[in-house]
């Protein structure tokens, strides 16, 4: 009993079951896309079983306009859009990590280190890429978000430490 | 009587090294369970019913725990079955649970029979040739657990005996059970080390010394060897259709008939030489 309180149990179709809000004039939004054309290009480096979930095009999520709620970060908006489009997602809790912020594990089912021991997801605001993990950034209104994947430390995608 | 153990060394060693090999190598559900399921067969018949059914029974207890943290841990895999706080439970990360605490439990198993009947004079006849002072400390470190126990065993019964744990307090109590660990601890570990110096003492580890062993090849030992490398051959060769996959779907079990027959017959060879100890122990001993 004390294992099962707090519990939330969910069947497939109740959790991927997510409302979206209506974009509506005065409404605050931003886009967000989802792209792995890094491990395109690094194909001989990925597992061949792999392969049929990386898109031709590199676009795992194309770009789409989603409203910004009250108090949302990137990862909320994240969440709300692989969820309401069946993309599946795997992230570490922020209570379970050092950085105090979700960490994004996976996203449809091309993982950290699956394109070598350099390989990631990394996201950009407006085209930077802020030094916050998904969960501490609050984007604004208008802001473009990109969630992209690397397979170089964020090198192939223009990233400079 | 453990007859698998009259085996050479050198091929127990690498009947060991191969089976281990296969469970991790392959990562194949089938080689995993067979291989799981023979070492628990040739643990009992190696030890009686009721060891065998305690660690047993202490297994499963390792099998559900190995099993329940893999699944609240990881959530890949193209098939959820259900979500639990927002994290999917998926088909394909249960049965790589499943195969991960298999393998686990084959892995201890093997490794306990494989224990069971290694003798300190076998590991000296193995690690000698490489190296002799190695060889003294790793046959000794091998029986420092067993030791251990036997040791703290026999204190705690004599020290019941004559009333060193008759205290009213809790704490008391686990202070002097702490006390008596900690002896014998150290008297086990000076008790080894003793052993290591009087065995070079008495010459061992020598340059230019022969030392006399009892190991000797005989027909099956070469048998076993030969069969041993065919397997490793044919795995080696048949490598793409043993490798197995769970992520993000779980691959197609390509192995055939031929193969299961093979790796069945390979992983029940310590059973059948135990099986066929016993049984020409009992006629032989009827005969007389």
């Amino acid at each position: 009993m004390i294992l099962f309180k707090g519990t939330k149990i969910q069947t497939v179709d109740e959790y991927y079951l997510t409302h979206l809000d209506d974009i509506t004039a005065d409404a605050e939004t931003i886009s967000l896309t989802i792209r792995s054309d890094a491990a395109l290009q690094n194909l001989d480096k990925i597992q061949e079983q792999l392969h049929s979930y990386i898109p031709l095009d590199g676009v795992v999520l194309d770009r789409e306009r989603y409203v910004l709620r009250e108090g949302d970060t990137v990862f909320d908006l994240l969440n709300r859009a692989v969820r309401h489009h069946r993309i599946q997602m795997e992230f570490q809790r922020a209570d379970l990590n050092i950085y105090n912020s979700v960490y994004i594990e996976g996203i449809n089912y091309l993982y950290e280190f699956s394109c070598g021991p350099l390989s990631g997801w990394m996201y950009t605001v407006n085209g930077e890429f802020p030094s916050y993990g998904v969960s501490l950034f609050e984007p604004k209104d208008g802001d473009e978000i990109a969630f992209l994947y690397t397979c170089n430390l964020g090198r192939d995608l223009g990233y400079a430490f | 009587m453990r007859y698998f153990s009259f085996c050479h060394p050198l091929v127990l060693l690498g009947y060991y090294i191969v089976t281990i090999s296969l469970l991790y190598l392959f990562f194949n559900p089938l080689v995993i369970s067979l291989s799981c399921l023979l070492s628990v067969v040739f643990y009992a018949t190696l030890h009686p019913f009721q060891i065998t059914l305690k660690e047993c029974i202490f297994y499963v207890a390792v099998f559900i725990f190995i099993f329940l943290m893999y699944i609240l841990t990881v959530h890949n895999g193209a098939t959820p079955l259900l979500f639990v706080n927002d994290h999917p439970l998926t088909l394909e990360a249960i049965m790589y649970a499943l195969n991960l605490a298999g393998a686990c439990v084959a892995f201890c198993f093997w490794s306990k029979s494989y224990l069971a009947f290694i003798t300190t004079n076998e590991t000296l006849y193995l690690i000698a040739k490489l190296s002799k002072t190695l060889s003294i400390y790793i046959a000794i470190g091998l029986q420092f657990v067993p030791l251990l126990k036997r040791n703290v065993r026999e204190a705690r019964d004599v020290q019941k005996a004559i009333g060193y744990f008759r205290t009213k307090s809790k704490a008391e109590k686990l202070i002097r059970l702490i006390r008596l660990w900690l002896n014998v601890f150290y008297k086990t570990a000076e008790q080894l080390l003793d052993r290591t110096d009087f065995m070079q003492w008495r010459g061992y580890g020598v340059a230019k010394r022969t030392h006399f062993h009892l190991f000797q090849w005989k027909r099956r030992d070469y048998g076993l060897l030969v069969f041993t490398m065919i397997v490793l051959l044919y795995l080696m060769i048949k490598y793409q259709s043993f490798h197995y996959y769970f992520y993000p779907y779980l691959a197609d079990l390509s192995v055939t008939k031929s193969d299961f027959i093979l790796l069945l017959t390979w992983l029940s060879i310590p059973v059948l030489f135990e099986l066929k100890g016993h049984l020409q122990w009992k006629y032989t001993r009827l005969k007389m």
